[in-house]
């Protein structure tokens, strides 16, 4: 397998090479001038690529209080840019420490990618980066929770309570961030991709209830305590639909 | 037309990202961070300051002074005995009623037979409880409001009179009632 890695990076070296021809111009000594055309094919695909992550269903797998799908599409508009954007939808409760919430809710991000990987003729592989802004809509339930005392002497620290005022669905509450997106997409069969994506997240903007802030925001993740950033990962199978070709 | 090295390169990344996949979904999440609650004050405590009734602005220390929590079935908690006079102490506060009953005894002791000794005095708090959610590492707190104080009146009371000063119970940096003695 390490072969096969060492390869690919030398192939990112490797791949300003050998791939383009100039156009040549021979002026004859008679009058009718010979131009040659460009001999090289058309050979860059341009169209629609749509898949889904796998990371998402997986985890729902493992996880029974975990559902969320995420689709996912590019589309390229130039030899090395792509429009990006993914959809998603998430149905995920969590048992924290002090508290048990639901977080439903769904979220688009769009944004672009550049691949920084120079192919070889007829591939169309990536290593890519790439920016996104999302966007969610969602609402948070808090299940149930217990209350914080550090004062245990009537021992009230391990009641849970599952009614009362701040017991309820909190609605209307959405989240604005930018990402960067740092990844890879194979073309394992004719048209058929993988790939994984990292993301490092920052949270712009944030509705939340005044009761009960956001503790997960859908499509962005974890919202912590301490700082706005936040971290994704998808893993996704994506197919090109090819619309036309370039050089 | 691709050569069979690169077939066996795709099915290899294939299955590496197959198992990527799999894989890191349950590495990611064991990686969560736990959440510490750091913040300050979460559910506080009640400060009570002892003064002299005659000089109201002045503490008057209460001598081995014993306090404790009787609930509503006669069961008694120790909340705190000292041998050096004190002039306040912190009273947890119960959350899920709306009031906590105190026995205060001053110059406390125990007789031969084991009996309490001292000024016996009977205090109750009565409040209304506000839980908030704070954050994420605490989750929900409480705070108290008192509404007022009941001193059950003897033949013999050490305590002449009570003052709700701060009657919102949200930290413990100032007295919330002031207890008057001689």
């Amino acid at each position: 397998m390490s072969r096969y890695f060492t390869i690919s990076i030398l192939l990112l070296f490797v791949g300003y090479f050998g791939v383009s021809q100039e156009e040549e111009r021979t002026v004859a000594n008679d009058s009718i001038p010979l131009s040659v055309n460009d001999t090289l094919p058309k050979n860059e695909k341009y169209g629609l690529r749509l898949g889904v992550d796998l990371h998402r269903p997986v985890t729902g797998l493992v996880d029974s209080d975990f559902f969320s799908v995420e689709i996912v599409g590019d589309y390229r508009i130039s030899r090395k840019f792509f429009i990006a954007a993914e959809a998603g939808t998430v149905d995920r409760t969590k048992q924290d420490d002090q508290f048990n919430y639901t977080t439903n809710g769904s979220y688009l991000r769009a944004g672009f990618d550049y691949n920084a990987y120079e192919n070889w003729l007829g591939m169309q592989n990536m290593i890519y980066a790439g920016m996104r802004v999302g966007y969610s809509a969602h609402s948070q339930t808090l299940n149930s929770y217990r209350i914080f005392n550090p004062d245990q002497t009537f021992n009230e620290g391990d009641t849970v309570i599952t009614e009362g005022p701040l017991i309820r669905e909190y609605d209307g509450l959405s989240g604005i961030w930018v990402e960067a997106v740092f990844g890879i997409k194979a073309e394992l069969f004719n048209n058929l991709f993988m790939g994984f994506s990292f993301r490092v997240k920052n949270l712009v903007s944030n509705t939340e209830a005044e009761e009960f802030k956001n503790l997960y925001i859908p499509g962005f993740n974890k919202v912590n305590d301490f700082s706005n950033f936040g971290g994704g990962f998808n893993y996704t199978i994506s197919y090109l639909i090819p619309i036309y070709k370039k050089r | 037309m691709t050569t069979r090295r690169q077939d066996t390169m795709k099915k290899n990344v294939l299955l590496f990202l197959l198992i990527a996949g799999i894989a890191s979904p349950m590495l990611l999440s064991s990686c969560q961070r736990d959440d510490i609650c750091s913040e300050d004050p979460t559910t506080p405590n009640l400060v009570v300051g002892f003064f002299d009734f005659v000089n109201q602005d002045e503490f008057n220390r209460v001598t081995n002074l014993r306090v404790t929590e009787v609930n509503d079935d006669l069961e008694s908690t120790l909340i705190t005995e000292s041998t050096v006079s004190v002039d306040s102490i912190l009273l947890p506060l119960r959350t899920f009623t709306s009031s906590t009953r105190y026995v205060m005894v001053r110059n406390a002791g125990f007789d031969a037979d084991g009996n309490e000794q001292g000024d016996i005095d009977t205090l109750t708090f009565n409040y209304t409880v506000e839980e908030r959610f704070i954050s994420r590492g605490c989750g929900v707190t409480a705070n108290f409001t008192l509404n007022g104080i009941d001193v059950t009146t003897d033949d013999d009371n050490w305590i002449v009179t009570t003052e709700i000063v701060n009657p919102v119970i949200e930290d413990e940096t100032e007295i919330h009632v002031k207890i008057f003695h001689n």
